[in-house]
């Protein structure tokens, strides 16, 4: 830096030099904490699961085997595994199967503004922020096979009381309707959001045409909410594949393991019986299943989703 | 998209064409459908309230009781006088607002730095923070689990608050909100000789006030609702989180449980985060219909 007469522009570009330094330090000197952090809990965790699901360990032993990628292909082989991949399908099929679709009808219901919309709004999204842990207590207590209220309607309905969280065909499906009263006013919230992005000058540009509402539902809206109905059906299978409380404090995974569903079963193996490889192996899998879905949500969304412009 | 406070207006409040009269008598067919769809979606709680009010020897009676006829409020003293109960609430309460301060912390300073300022590697920084967005929670759990078990912090705060501090969507949804700040406004902060925490501390955040608040209300009902790493890491009663103590009300059988006081243990539970939720509806419906993520 030449010195510079005072007055002069030269004599700014001190400070200005001075100023890209202090830049420098702040910059750094403010993300840091979030770096480290997120450093240490997230990728550090990550690298840390990956390392540990290539060991044969039980957490109590000094001895920790590396086994290379057995612990992998031991959960190829593991019947309990399997069975809880297949669990989990049903799971996601239903939950998202019935709660998507359910959210975008009461959107399309809601979206436009009438006496009430709020009100309804807020009646379908109170139950996403009641703990969890909360509503299954709830729902064992609507379900109770001797007392419950379902059963209770299922009388006056004339049909016969069901065994619901005792059995075997019925329990995963209680679960999954917890789900479906947890989540849709949430989705109904993403999906309102997504109805009213949509240009009314379509609609009216329809209505010119003579459609009718039906029309005008699968020829508009469907497709121009569709980057929304991707990105909300993404979620709600990230939610299901993560679903935990529910299944643990209603069944903890019984009747003969029928809701034991992946994220159960990594419970189990993991913080029950301490087979920290395999269930480390099990995490990776689990990670690289929703990695993918994130995935095909981005792809999809730029090759078949209808964009607005 | 202007100022900080036009990109907040909550979904709820915006107006569209429909609002015209002329549509106003569309609600009459569609409330045919909503009212008994909302009903529906009531009924538990409903069911949790009238049970929590009855006294033991009725919560069995058929036909079940629909309406609280005697109130009986002592369930809800008798739910807060179990053991270790109002400790559980504590925890709640203390280690997610413990969890929130530490991120609007870290997070303000981090979104100030990656939207704000410039050095290098800024966006390898970001790019860094954002990458962990993808990374749930529970996939990690074996390894801090471990990480906590080496630095002898199972059964403490630490344990519930310190992996939670850095967050990723926090830093994220205020990187957005950052952004919008009209460039000039920190420039002449800046002229005047202000520092980068002045700036942020006296400009920024006063102006992205909504997206911090947004923040606050979603991660403090995820991080209260929290169970699976509070079941893991806690071990003694002084150290559990309400949802962890709900569970455990739970007798295994069913049959020997007393429905009355765990409906009044689980609406106790449920009130403080009922409460944000109805102090801050806007910021939260705002804040999930944005990005739909939570931490």
């Amino acid at each position: 830096m030449s010195l510079a007469k005072p007055g002069t522009v030269a004599s700014k570009r001190k400070p200005v030099f001075s100023f890209r330094a202090k830049n420098e330090m702040a910059g750094w000197l403010f993300v840091l904490p979030t770096l480290i952090l997120v450093g240490v809990f997230g990728i550090g965790a990550i690298l840390y699961v990956l390392y540990l699901s290539l060991l044969q360990w039980n957490l109590i032993s000094p001895i920790r085997k590396f086994v290379g990628l057995r612990n992998y292909v031991e959960l190829l082989h593991d019947s309990g595994f399997l069975h809880a991949f297949l669990r989990t399908m049903l799971y996601l099929l239903g939950t998202t199967g019935i709660t998507v679709p359910l959210a975008l009808f009461i959107a399309v219901l809601i979206a436009k503004k009438f006496h009430g919309a709020r009100l309804f709004r807020t009646v379908f999204f109170v139950p996403y922020v009641v703990p969890t842990v909360a509503s299954a207590v709830t729902w064992s207590w609507l379900f109770n096979s001797n007392f419950g209220f379902v059963n209770v309607v299922f009388r006056w309905l004339g049909l016969p009381p069901q065994p619901f969280l005792n059995s075997f065909s019925e329990a995963l499906f209680v679960i999954i309707l917890l789900y479906v009263w947890q989540f849709t006013g949430y989705f109904v919230v993403l999906f309102v959001n997504g109805l009213q992005g949509v240009p009314q000058h379509l609609y009216e540009a329809a209505d010119v045409d003579g459609a009718s509402a039906w029309q005008k539902f699968w020829r508009i809206t469907l497709p121009m909410i569709s980057p929304t109905t991707f990105f909300v059906l993404t979620v709600s299978l990230i939610f299901s594949f993560l679903s935990f409380d529910q299944i643990y404090v209603l069944t903890e995974g019984g009747p003969a393991n029928s809701t034991t569903t992946l994220i159960y079963y990594l419970f189990e193996q993991g913080f029950q019986f301490f087979h920290i490889g395999l269930a480390s192996a099990m995490s990776i899998v689990l990670l690289l299943l929703l990695l993918t879905l994130t995935y095909l949500q981005f792809r999809g969304e730029s090759k078949w989703v209808h964009h607005q412009m | 998209m202007g100022a900080p406070s036009d990109v907040i207006a909550a979904p709820w409040d915006q107006v569209d064409d429909a609002g015209k009269p002329k549509k106003q008598r569309r609600w009459s067919w569609r409330l045919l459908i909503l009212v008994p769809l909302g009903v529906v979606f009531l009924m538990p709680f409903w069911w949790m309230i009238v049970t929590s009010l009855l006294p033991n020897n009725q919560v069995f009676d058929y036909p079940p009781h629909l309406f609280p006829t005697h109130p009986q409020w002592q369930d809800f003293a008798k739910a807060w006088s179990q053991p270790d109960f109002p400790r559980y609430m504590f925890n709640s309460i203390f280690v997610s607002v413990a969890i929130v301060i530490g991120q609007l912390i870290t997070s303000s300073l981090a979104a100030y730095s990656v939207a704000r300022v410039r050095f290098t590697g800024r966006r390898f920084v970001y790019w860094l923070i954002l990458a962990t967005l993808m990374i749930p929670g529970q996939v990690t759990f074996i390894p801090v689990f471990l990480l906590m078990k080496q630095l002898n912090w199972i059964d403490t705060y630490q344990a519930l608050i310190v992996p939670f501090i850095g967050s990723a969507f926090a830093t994220f949804w205020l990187v957005q909100s950052f952004r919008q700040v009209p460039q000039v406004i920190l420039d002449a902060a800046q002229m005047d000789g202000a520092g980068h925490l002045w700036v942020l501390w006296r400009v920024v955040i006063p102006l992205c006030k909504p997206a911090l608040i947004s923040v606050a209300f979603l991660n403090l009902v995820f991080h209260y609702n929290d169970f699976f790493w509070p079941l893991i890491v806690t071990q003694t009663n002084s150290m559990r989180t309400i949802p962890v103590g709900l569970s455990y009300l739970v007798a295994s059988d069913g049959s020997g449980t007393l429905w009355n006081i765990l409906m009044a243990s689980s609406l106790i539970a449920i009130i403080p985060t009922l409460i944000l939720f109805l102090l801050g509806q806007r910021f939260f419906v705002q804040g999930t219909s944005t990005t739909g993520l939570k931490d």
